[in-house]
């Protein structure tokens, strides 16, 4: 089966504003069980072994800074990234605004058709105040806008919330994957 | 600390070079034999010894020892445009200045004075036609046609340290000294200052109103990320880094210093080759930053935290950073947080 001699490494890169929690996401899912820090990152990389559907994949998630200042040093890893993880957190209004003002724009100028996956952060604590939370439909219409490929609501410290994410990951990374080969396959079929 | 006056000139109208000497104890005494300095002193004298443009010389080291350091001694000078702006640096008046010399203080501090009444502003002024290309200054030249933000005087974003404090003639950038006294009255404790982003569209907003003169109520905003992220984003933009490109590769390399070296150096560098406007806003800057870092059980915003975010605003190479580079720059950045007192003695 060709489907099988797919490269099964498969690298991701998460972003978005600083203090959503994309480290902790990092860390929740690597099970690194350490107490909350609140060490602002510059870079860091983990790798893991992940089983996906039947098949062994080895994940290797690029976790960033959310300084925009950090823009060298972030978009690297950009280009060999096979997907993003946009992170933004349910109850800081700014880092969903962010999204559109900031992130989907950096991401796209480098890699216009790698997939993203909205990831809302910060489940378990909804801010009392109303204003500060982000409705369903706001981050629906930009998703619908931008054409991100899944979205996932989260708290960075819940186990299966975080794997979810990944699961996302690496369905829309296959995804992408069969559809660039079919997209090859037509282009020959055509000639 | 040796402060002496020293007023030099070649004009042929004052023939009275001169010096006053203060000694420790507050007290004055002139010298009027005629007394040289140095001719080694290099790119100094041809400016210095014209009346025109430096009038008096206060150096920090005694003119009667004989055994002058050129190095030593070019790094002691410091200028004064006018007489009265030695008020801030010793008793001026116990001075006892020739009156030649007062005549003609008043007579260029006279004509600096704005003559049209409507322009208050003199380089507004001098800019009137910014595509004047024929009797102008050669630096207006240079920079209406290399800055795009010539037009604006009031710019403040992504223009030149020098150009803004010329422009609004204050010592620390008007953004700069607004964000940090509103940062310190209602921000020393909030939670992940400097670290969290803000609204694209309201900073868009400030930044605007700051670039047009206008001074920034941060009490309305309502938001203190509002501030910190201006603040953060002045720097940034700046055309040069508040550290200088010239001090990127001294910094990069510190880390090859050994540690007691590396306090000597720091300190070498922001006396030699850090332009001293620059000082002055970096020692403000992080004399606040270690202000923050103090609040950092509430904050959470330790040194560590501190320099991984203001690291990249504070300097970066002229090309693109990169992350072996970046550690060293965002350790220096925690280098002068943790070491205020030693290193910002001036």
């Amino acid at each position: 089966m060709i489907s099988h001699k797919i490269d099964k490494t498969v690298t991701c890169t998460i972003v978005g504003d600083g203090m959503v929690g994309k480290s902790q996401i990092c860390k929740t899912f690597i099970g690194d069980l350490t107490i909350e820090d609140y060490e602002a990152t510059v870079t860091n990389e983990y790798s893991v072994l992940t089983q996906f559907m039947g098949d062994k994949y080895t994940l290797r998630i690029i976790d960033s800074s959310g300084q925009h200042d950090y823009k060298d040093i972030r978009t690297v890893s950009y280009k060999e990234s096979e997907a993003f993880i946009l992170c933004y957190n349910l109850s800081d209004r700014d880092s969903f605004e962010s999204i559109e003002t900031f992130w989907i724009p950096e991401i796209r100028k480098l890699c216009k058709k790698t997939p993203v996956i909205l990831v809302a952060t910060g489940k378990d604590l909804h801010d009392d105040n109303e204003n500060n939370n982000v409705s369903k439909e706001e981050h629906l219409s930009v998703m619908d806008k931008y054409g991100i490929d899944a979205y996932v609501e989260c708290s960075s410290y819940n186990k299966d919330e975080v794997n979810e994410v990944f699961e996302d990951v690496l369905l829309s990374v296959i995804k992408s994957k069969k559809k660039r080969r079919s997209n090859i396959l037509h282009h020959l079929l055509a000639r | 600390m040796y402060v002496g006056v020293n007023v030099l000139q070649n004009r042929t109208d004052i023939k009275l070079p001169f010096t006053v000497n203060m000694v420790k104890n507050n007290q004055y005494h002139m010298n009027t034999g005629h007394r040289r300095l140095p001719h080694k002193l290099g790119n100094f004298t041809k400016n210095t010894f014209k009346f025109t443009k430096k009038t008096l010389i206060l150096t920090f080291i005694d003119l009667e020892s004989k055994e002058i350091r050129i190095a030593k001694f070019g790094r002691k000078i410091m200028y004064v445009d006018y007489l009265h702006k030695l008020k801030e640096h010793l008793h001026f008046d116990q001075l006892v200045v020739p009156s030649l010399v007062l005549e003609h203080d008043a007579k260029i501090l006279a004509a600096q004075k704005p003559s049209y009444p409507y322009s208050s502003d003199e380089s507004e002024a001098a800019v009137h036609n910014p595509k004047q290309q024929f009797g102008v200054k050669l630096q207006h030249l240079v920079l209406n046609y290399n800055s795009k933000f010539v037009h604006n005087p009031k710019q403040q974003f992504g223009v030149k340290l020098q150009q803004i404090l010329q422009n609004y003639k204050c010592v620390i950038p008007p953004v700069v000294e607004i964000c940090v006294e509103f940062l310190r009255k209602n921000a020393l404790d909030v939670e992940g200052i400097f670290r969290r982003s803000a609204n694209a569209s309201v900073l868009k907003d400030v930044q605007k109103r700051f670039n047009q003169g206008e001074t920034v109520d941060f009490d309305e905003i309502n938001d203190v990320h509002i501030p910190a992220v201006t603040m953060k984003t002045f720097l940034r933009d700046l055309q040069e880094p508040i550290l200088t490109f010239d001090l990127y590769q001294p910094v990069v390399r510190l880390h090859t210093l050994e540690e007691d070296r590396q306090l000597i150096e720091v300190q070498r560098l922001f006396r030699e080759e850090l332009p001293k406007e620059n000082y002055i806003i970096l020692k403000y800057i992080i004399h606040f930053l270690t202000q923050v870092s103090q609040y950092s059980d509430s904050n959470k915003m330790n040194t560590l935290n501190l320099a991984i975010v203001f690291g990249p605003n504070l300097l970066w190479p002229k090309g693109q950073a990169n992350l072996s580079t970046i550690g060293h720059l965002n350790s220096f950045a925690a280098y002068l947080i943790d070491n205020y007192t030693q290193l910002f003695v001036r």
